[in-house]
């Protein structure tokens, strides 16, 4: 047998390399020669007999096959060719074969299950900051103060049937965390933290701060924040330190084996297709969707402002959903969540400017869904209630906001002014209104032009997706609404605060100056400190000098508390509903039977501010109310003190309570 | 009959509206008016300022069903309200003051060891047998653990500890 057939070893058709590998003009060639040979062995005496051997004879040259194969010649059909490399030292390695694996029936993937709502579900979507499950927490903290037994049972059921409404089988499969083996929550030192936050809501705010840096720029500010969240970590886990110090290692010793030349393949692309606007339908059908009833009763629950507001726009999200039905309520949901995301950042222009500073390009990019849905921004005092019912006023009061824009955009130079205008023309294909510049240099000017261009807009998804494109483009590339904070903030000072007292918009009112009198713990109001120095207007307030106000009984505390607190802890932001400022030295300090002791500039310094969680137990008794109790207890049987005695219960305090704080303390350090 | 220590918890304060007779500073301090302000979510239902106790309607009534009656403490009106600050802004949460419920301003006037009321040092109170059972079966103390343990008179100079002396109207 020459080479280039396939050669049959040991009574199978068993191919080597070297016999395979000529070309296939060998097996034309081998074609053509079959003729040949096939007449050639016709003539044979063995064919002959073979062609007239009886049963007997064919199954005795069968079973004198050692490696049969099921085939024509028998034995196994999976071995009938296969292709070898003979081996150096005798024998050969079969490189391929015929033989399958035998097909088993095809089993189902198995879908993941759908566990019932939990409190902890729900617990775990309100840490990743979902507002329809933060609107739960309170009922659920409610039902958890009552001692165990049937109602708390029946309350917590009421909530989890309420819950069911917005939390779907499928959605609580989704936010079913990937199955991860231990070892994966040693590779990162934010999955380190994570891990102990599960363990004890104390760390929670340690892994708030680790999240807040690792969203940072890289540079000496974000690995400062990264260490200090590290070094809180080990403060109130120690056992961390190990962990911590071992991943250090594996990282050094992963970094010596870059330089020796192993070299990271390249990342996936993140941001996928820059500059390109998706066309997020579902939030726009669902904004359409929703009734001018809809909008109104969204914008007043925001009104509402902390707990209250989330409650109120949680039912109504729910009396939405029941009504619209189950088979839009992901569409529903989305275009609520725009419009809420919208509202929110409306407030926040006025009360929390840092935060609306943050949202603000996701605020842009829902500013132009909403316009391109037809919704209307109420920008001035607009119509009348009764006006609006007659005419399906479709209006979002976005007061601030629309303001805002057109104040940032009066801010601009003429020749910017015409570049914004061009650029969103362009986006709505229609000519530029140069010929009524004028028009759009008056005051504003900008909301008017954007809801007229809207309003000419052919309706259709080609059209909307380019006017969406540009309006994004503007919005977000311009970085409008982070600087309309801006904008807003310095010049609407004055009516700010003539809203807040108009609304009694509370939180606003406590992000102004505050005015204290000698021998009360409470500031006092703006009107009566005014009165009590002797001048007639908050300017000539404002001008008093604290040496001033001093003689005439008063002192100035520049914002308030909570305030200066996240001001300083901005990656506390997400805890706020979950986190007390705390008092290091206690407001009662400031009454009157302690007077002078310590100014009202002290007691609200950051320095004596501290986080405690709301959670933070000792046992059954909450910290912060040991801390309470302390001082009670203390001052009752110091009825004199000194500032120095005063300071040192504070710093035991610390020491003892200090690791539950948010940043952890340890004593003497203030 | 055995007198146990109370720790009562301080989820409050004197308010503004307190109206202080004398130095208030001074003890016992005179107080004609009290306005007690919560600053934490009460748990327990007696509770304390610095000087002063307030507990709810419930303990109260159940208070004033013991017979023989209930000594060494008086119950008047209190104002409550809660502070503008963090029980607003985290403590609250949604709910309105009157589910705080009603609050009564107990007056201790008794003697330690003899009355089923008393003061103890740094504002504890010493409570008798029967009051510590109505709180402990009742549920009106959320860590009796560490808030109610064995009394143990202290020697007064020239008065004979009074534990396990017999309460008053007791045989």
């Amino acid at each position: 047998m020459g080479t280039g057939c396939l050669s049959a070893v040991r009574g199978n058709n068993r191919a080597t390399v070297a016999e395979v590998s000529p070309s296939m003009a060998d097996v034309e060639e081998k074609g053509e020669r079959r003729p040949v040979e096939s007449r050639a062995l016709e003539n044979q005496p063995e064919a002959q007999a073979a062609r007239v051997a009886g049963v007997h004879d064919v199954k005795a040259a069968q079973a004198l096959n050692q490696n049969a194969h099921n085939g024509s010649a028998g034995g196994d059909q999976n071995e009938s060719i296969e292709l070898v490399m003979p081996k150096a030292s005798g024998g050969y390695d079969v490189l391929a074969s015929r033989i399958k694996a035998p097909e088993k029936p095809e089993e189902p993937t198995p879908k993941p299950k759908a566990e019932p709502l939990t409190v902890d579900f729900l617990k775990a979507k309100a840490q990743q900051g979902d507002i329809w499950a933060k609107s739960f927490m309170p009922e659920l903290e409610q039902a958890y103060r009552l001692p165990q037994g049937a109602t708390q049972d029946l309350l917590i059921g009421q909530v989890l049937k309420k819950a069911e409404v917005i939390f779907r089988p499928e959605d609580r499969v989704k936010a079913q965390p990937e199955p991860q083996s231990e070892d994966q929550s040693q590779t990162s030192t934010g999955t380190i933290i994570a891990k102990q936050a599960e363990k004890n809501p104390a760390v929670e705010p340690v892994k708030a701060l680790y999240d807040w840096a690792y969203k940072l720029e890289p540079g000496p500010q974000k690995e400062k924040h990264q260490q200090l969240a590290r070094e809180q970590l080990v403060a109130l886990e120690p056992q961390t330190k190990g962990t911590l110090d071992a991943l250090d290692q594996r990282r050094q010793l992963a970094a010596e084996q870059e330089d020796c030349g192993v070299h990271e393949l390249p990342r996936k692309q993140k941001e996928p297709m820059q500059g390109h606007v998706s066309y997020p339908d579902k939030e726009m059908e669902g904004v359409r969707r929703l009734t001018p009833e809809d909008f109104k009763k969204l914008a007043k629950a925001m009104e509402a402002g902390g707990p209250a507001a989330e409650e109120s726009i949680r039912q109504t999200t729910q009396e939405i959903l029941v009504r619209t039905g189950e088979s839009s309520r992901d569409t529903m949901l989305a275009g609520i969540n725009l419009v809420v995301g919208l509202l929110k950042y409306d407030r926040d222009l006025l009360l929390n400017p840092e935060q609306a500073r943050k949202d603000a390009s996701k605020a842009g990019e829902g500013l132009g869904l909403l316009l391109l849905a037809g919704a209307q921004m109420s920008v001035g005092i607009s119509m009348t209630a009764e006006e609006a019912k007659q005419s399906g006023d479709y209006s979002l009061p976005l007061r601030r906001t629309g303001e805002a824009l057109n104040r940032w955009y009066e801010k601009q130079t003429p020749a910017d002014q015409m570049a914004i205008v061009s650029e969103i023309s362009a986006g709505f294909g229609v000519a530029a209104f140069s010929a009524e510049g004028n028009k759009l240099r008056k005051p504003g000017a900008f909301m008017e032009f954007l809801q007229e261009g809207i309003a000419v807009l052919p309706r259709n998804p080609e059209a909307e997706r380019k006017a969406l494109e540009a309006l994004t483009g503007v919005f977000k590339g311009r970085q409008v609404l982070k600087e309309a904070v801006a904008v807003g903030r310095v010049e609407k000072a004055g009516e700010v605060v003539k809203e807040a007292q108009e609304k009694g918009l509370g939180d606003h009112i406590m992000a102004m100056v505050r005015y204290f009198e000698h021998g009360k713990k409470k500031s006092v109001a703006g009107e009566y400190a005014a009165q009590k120095a002797g001048v007639t207007t908050k300017q000539e307030l404002e001008a008093l000098t604290d040496a001033q106000l001093k003689a005439v009984g008063l002192e100035r505390v520049a914002e308030h508390y909570s305030d200066a607190f996240y001001k300083a802890y901005p990656h506390l932001e997400s805890m706020r509903s979950k986190l007390q400022v705390h008092h290091a030295l206690p407001q009662r300090l400031l009454e009157k039977k302690h007077a002078g002791l310590f100014s009202a500039q002290e007691v609200n310094d950051l320095k004596y501010l501290s986080g405690i969680p709301n959670d933070a137990r000792i046992g059954k008794d909450r910290v912060h109310q040991l801390i309470t109790n302390s001082w009670k207890e203390w001052l009752e049987s110091n009825t004199n003190p000194t500032r120095e005695q005063v300071l040192e219960h504070m710093r035991n305090l610390d020491q003892e309570y200090g690791r539950f704080f948010v940043p952890p303390l340890e004593k003497g350090v203030r | 009959m055995n007198f146990y220590l109370f720790k009562p918890d301080a989820s409050g304060d004197e308010g503004d509206n307190t109206v202080y007779v004398g130095d208030p500073k001074a003890r016992p301090c005179v107080i004609s008016h009290l306005h007690y302000e919560f600053n934490l979510w009460p748990e327990d239902e007696l509770l304390r300022s610095v000087s002063q106790y307030v507990g709810t309607q419930r303990l109260r009534q159940e208070l004033e069903a013991l017979r023989p009656p209930v000594t060494g403490v008086d119950f008047a009106d209190v104002e409550i309200s809660g502070d503008e600050d963090e029980f607003e802004r985290m403590e609250r949460q949604g709910r309105s003051d009157s589910e705080l419920g009603k609050w009564y301003w107990f007056k201790i006037t008794g003697k330690a060891g003899l009355d089923d009321f008393a003061v103890a040092p740094v504002g504890h109170l010493v409570i008798s047998e029967r009051v510590a059972s109505i709180m402990l079966e009742k549920s009106m103390v959320h860590n009796p653990e560490r808030q109610i343990q064995p009394w143990q008179a202290e020697i007064e100079a020239g008065r004979v500890p009074q534990k396990g002396a017999p309460a008053a109207g007791e045989s």
